[in-house]
């Protein structure tokens, strides 16, 4: 038996090695090994071969790598990366236009998208969410229903002690905006809450210093990241004192940033033990929530809850007259419910997130189509090349592999540039339009598989020209004579092309809708002026300094009238019950009311519709009321003057004052004109009433330094307190901050989609320019003039885009009633707003085509039809 | 092809050298007992196997396998041959080397 290499040595080679060069490896390895078997003896012999397999042991040699006499198949996609780096490079704007164009689009989706997910995952960061519930009062008081977002300050406690599903409950109260003192600073614009001990248990906010058992001691005060920063400088701040307002306290946690999608919006928590307060079924002033155990049903505990109140049904019955009943609503949804009465929940309003889903849709259809599109248009003047270069031996293959090289460099430049401009739109929009989105977005699930998807998109759309022009029937078709594009590409084409057109056209008319509606609310009659009026907020209003306030702010040059009044825009606004003269006597309503000085109507120069104004000569005192149009139509008052009223009537008491009307003045709207306008009950306030807002009425053309002179009058009075002021029409406009947001981003998106549109037109127009050039230089040549040319070339995209104007007017429509629903007061939709979008883009397209169809008449027709 | 130019190295000159001066009989082992022969260098199998690659990637070598053997398991060779590309590029080789040893001065190569 001849002596063999050690077996385990050759099955090791055996196993790593690439089959195709096993053989002869092997047999040079054996050859060696029979050579020293011979001279050197069988211990040497082996332990050489067990080296030698051990040195073959090299990367090329490996099972799996390619056949390492052929050269390298990267080899061939280096030369295809070099070509598609050049095929850009030579068409370095077209190229331009093509990939950042489409990264705009992507970045803007994706922002869009960002923003769309924050309003649907508002409150998702309670880790018990589902769980929490919001209580409710729907009031029916017979003739009307108010449903208010607060609740009797008993009811969470009755529930956990008669309710076994009842797991927790918590509640708190609005402060306002207290003034917060360090040191000889003053801060006065930091939203507060008088919180339960359980508030922090039952929401998931996350802690800097301090835990959740920070609000169980009275005066104890907790805040967040920011205000600690501001206050101190610093969040090493546990245990220092604070004075807010009339109270001492102490910092007993700082929490972390509320999250920008939460419905509850805070600067600072007070422990709800630091107040004093009337703890009784009569005072329907407390936010409730509360959190139900893990496996009960809602079902459960609203069947309790009638034996529950009983006792306070009756309460309610007898007080009021009026039926109690409590809602519940799931904390996730409070978002985007009706905003109730004495709501002071962050509210938005699915019409829009529906609207914003529209243009999401529209742009990214936009960018991508402009991207397949001139990728197309790039390929097929190149077919001609491509047909030669297969005659010359490329494979299918080959182009497709080449071409698929073109759309991963594209690929590469678009997801980077993208990610950039993601980036950047995030900052900036957060910045300039104060549309905050949280970047807890960023991390959520819905939003990465979005993300993927559309990078996805990129992807396949990138390939679509490998899939498509690859195919050996297009080359053998380009290289017979002149190429003349199949009728089938040319119809998708056409569809590309018009679905570009349809949806720039659709964002355009979105946007003329929203500025019109926006237009529309500042300028429509609200019933009062509010140019050039100065609100003056008072923390500490005496009457007695008030009155000395408003009369030295008579005397101020370029003041025009002062007063003082219990309300403001933005302001919740508290009804009271008041007796109205009726057909079965006097009945009780709740009425929104104001309680103003005499001139209070002058200074908005609100306008009398019947009667008169509250007069000094008349002698008007207590027992004058002024009330609105509303009013009159709902007490069922055909002529309102000297009807009866009585209020308001507080506690069950007996009414404050009686008296009867004076005089009706036109419907003023100071809530937005999201709502109807409600009834109203105007008038003049008792001496002893504090009236927390003055309106100081200013001339036209006023010296800058009024200001200053009224804070100088301001500071005379409350030096302890900040002056805070506001022009009335900011006020007013600030009550529309959601549908600014929505606006500014439709007027990103409307840039951005003339700019798509604009540069998808100019491309293609520049490809049949190209296609047609022989075409024109004939007609020329027998007698076509510069003119009839133009228009030839114009025409064809005129009759597209009058197609698409027609295609788009459903659309319009009903994106634009979406959005429009939001409001109670809207404008109508017209003519306007379906012939100006088309028109609009008509003129872009006029620019832009126009550029090539007078290139092409100003040419010579010998440059266009001299073959090379 | 992605290469360093169309330079040979030391050792790929040496077995692109060997294998032209075995014609028809130029395969891994006997390439190697040829260096070793002519040179003294003791190299490794493997390394040989390498370069021989190597230069068939850049072309100056081709390759075929040859007829069943009895010597080595019955396993078949593979026979490598010059190519044009191979042969031109290893005559400007030695010229170019050559052109330069010409214009050494003679006293230093007398010293060594």
């Amino acid at each position: 038996m001849t002596p063999t290499p050690p077996k385990w040595a050759d099955r090791f080679l055996a196993w790593y090695c690439n089959p195709q060069v096993l053989e002869e490896i092997q047999g040079d390895a054996h050859e060696l090994y029979f050579e020293r078997l011979r001279d050197e003896g069988k211990r040497m012999a082996d332990l050489k071969y067990i080296y030698d397999v051990l040195r073959f042991f090299r990367w090329s040699n490996i099972r799996g790598s390619e056949d390492p006499y052929k050269p390298s198949k990267w080899n061939m996609w280096y030369f295809n990366w070099k070509v598609a780096a050049r095929t850009a490079s030579r068409h370095k704007i077209l190229y331009a236009i093509k990939t950042i164009g489409v990264s705009i689009c992507l970045a803007f989706t994706l922002i869009l998208t960002a923003f769309v997910i924050h309003e649907l995952s508002y409150d998702e960061f309670n880790d018990r969410y589902h769980r929490i519930y919001r209580v409710t009062s729907r009031v029916d008081f017979h003739d009307h229903i108010t449903h208010y977002a607060v609740t009797p300050l008993p009811i969470g406690r009755a529930m956990l002690d008669g309710i076994p599903e009842v797991e927790r409950y918590t509640r708190f109260m609005y402060q306002g905006e207290p003034v917060f003192r360090v040191g000889d600073r003053t801060f006065y614009k930091e939203a507060t809450l008088a919180a339960d001990s359980s508030f922090l248990k039952v929401f998931s906010f996350t802690f800097l210093q301090g835990d959740n058992s920070a609000l169980n001691q009275p005066n104890s005060v907790v805040l967040t990241e920011t205000l600690a920063k501001k206050l101190f400088g610093t969040i090493q701040v546990m245990g220092k004192q604070l004075p807010v307002g009339e109270h001492l306290l102490l910092v007993s946690a700082v929490l972390k940033d509320v999250p920008a999608n939460s419905h509850l919006m805070f600067d600072a928590l007070i422990s709800w033990d630091s107040f004093k307060r009337w703890d009784d079924w009569g005072n329907l002033n407390a936010y409730t929530y509360v959190q139900l155990s893990p496996d009960a049903e809602l079902s459960a505990v609203k069947d309790k809850m009638p034996t529950l109140l009983k006792t306070f049904h009756e309460l309610v019955a007898r007080e009021y007259k009026a039926t109690y009943e409590p809602v519940f609503e799931p904390l996730a949804s409070i978002h985007f419910s009706e905003p109730l009465d004495e709501d002071i929940a962050q509210k938005g309003s699915l019409s829009n997130v529906f609207i914003l889903g529209g243009v999401i849709a529209l742009l990214l259809l936009m960018g991508l189509i402009n991207y397949l599109n001139l990728s197309m248009a790039e390929v097929t003047t190149n077919l001609k090349k491509i047909g030669i270069i297969r005659i010359f031996g490329g494979t299918t293959g080959n182009h497709r592999r080449l071409l698929f090289a073109d759309g991963l460099l594209a690929v590469a430049i678009i997801l980077p540039v993208t990610a950039l401009l993601t980036y950047a739109g995030w900052k900036l929009s957060a910045l300039y339009l104060s549309i905050i989105i949280d970047p807890g977005v960023a991390t959520n699930p819905i939003y990465w598989g979005l993300t993927a998807g559309s990078i996805l998109l990129i992807l396949f759309i990138s390939q679509f020209n490998a899939l498509i022009f690859s195919r050996p029937a297009t080359i053998t078709e380009s290289l017979k004579g002149m190429f003349r594009p199949k009728r089938s590409g040319q119809v998708l084409r056409n569809i590309l092309v018009g679905l570009q057109f349809t949806s720039s056209i659709a964002m355009i008319a979105l946007i003329l809708v929203t500025i019109d509606q926006f237009n529309f609310i500042q300028d429509s009659d609200k019933g009062f002026e509010a140019h050039n009026v100065v609100l003056v907020k008072l923390r500490d209003a005496q009457p007695q300094k008030v009155v000395t306030f408003i009369e030295q702010l008579r005397e101020v040059k370029g003041v025009s009238k002062v007063d003082g009044s219990t309300y403001a825009p933005g302001v919740l606004e508290t009804k009271y019950v008041f007796q109205v003269e009726s057909e079965q006597g006097m009945t009780e309503l709740l009425v929104p009311m104001i309680a103003c000085g005499y001139d209070y109507f002058d200074a908005l120069n609100i306008r009398l519709s019947a009667g008169r104004n509250f007069d000094e000569s008349h002698r008007d005192g207590q027992g004058a009321f002024i009330i609105n149009e509303t009013a009159a139509r709902e007490f069922g008052w055909t002529n309102a003057i000297g009807k009866r009223i009585a209020g308001p009537v507080e506690g069950g008491g007996e009414p404050m004052t009686e008296g009867e009307v004076i005089g009706v003045v036109h419907d003023f709207n100071f809530a937005s004109l999201h709502s109807k306008i409600e009834p109203m009950i105007v008038f003049l306030a008792p001496a002893e009433w504090p009236t927390n807002f003055v309106y100081i009425k200013t001339h036209a053309i006023t010296s800058p330094d009024l200001i200053s002179s009224i804070k100088s009058i301001y500071d005379k009075q409350w030096e302890e307190y900040p002056f805070e002021w506001e022009y009335l029409d900011t006020q007013y406009l600030s009550l529309y901050k959601k549908d600014r947001q929505v606006r500014h981003i439709l007027e990103v998106g409307l840039i951005i989609s003339i700019l798509i549109a604009g540069l998808g037109i100019f491309s293609i127009s520049a490809l049949l320019a190209n296609l047609r050039a022989k075409e024109m230089g004939i007609r020329k040549v027998v007698g076509a003039t510069g003119v009839q040319l133009f228009f030839l070339h114009i025409r064809s995209f005129m009759l597209f885009l009058m197609l698409c104007v027609v295609i788009a007017c459903p659309l319009i429509y009903a994106l634009s009633h979406l959005w429009l629903r939001n409001f109670a007061y809207r404008i109508p939709l017209s003519a306007y707003h379906f012939l100006m979008p088309g028109a609009l883009a008509g003129t872009i397209l006029v620019l832009t085509v126009g550029y090539h169809a007078l290139k092409g008449t100003r040419t010579n027709p010998v440059e266009m039809l001299k073959y090379e | 092809m992605i290469t360093k130019g169309n330079y040979l190295g030391e050792f790929e000159e040496l077995v692109l050298l060997s294998a032209a001066s075995l014609p028809d009989a130029a395969y891994g082992v006997s390439i190697m007992h040829y260096i070793t022969r002519e040179t003294g260098r003791h190299v490794n199998i493997s390394a040989v196997h390498e370069v021989l690659k190597r230069l068939q990637r850049k072309g100056y070598l081709k390759s075929s396998m040859g007829g069943a053997t009895t010597e080595r398991g019955g396993r078949r060779k593979r026979y490598f041959v010059l190519t044009a590309s191979g042969r031109k590029t290893l005559e400007k080789t030695m010229k170019l080397k050559l052109q330069l040893y010409k214009q050494v001065p003679d006293f230093i190569l007398k010293l060594s």
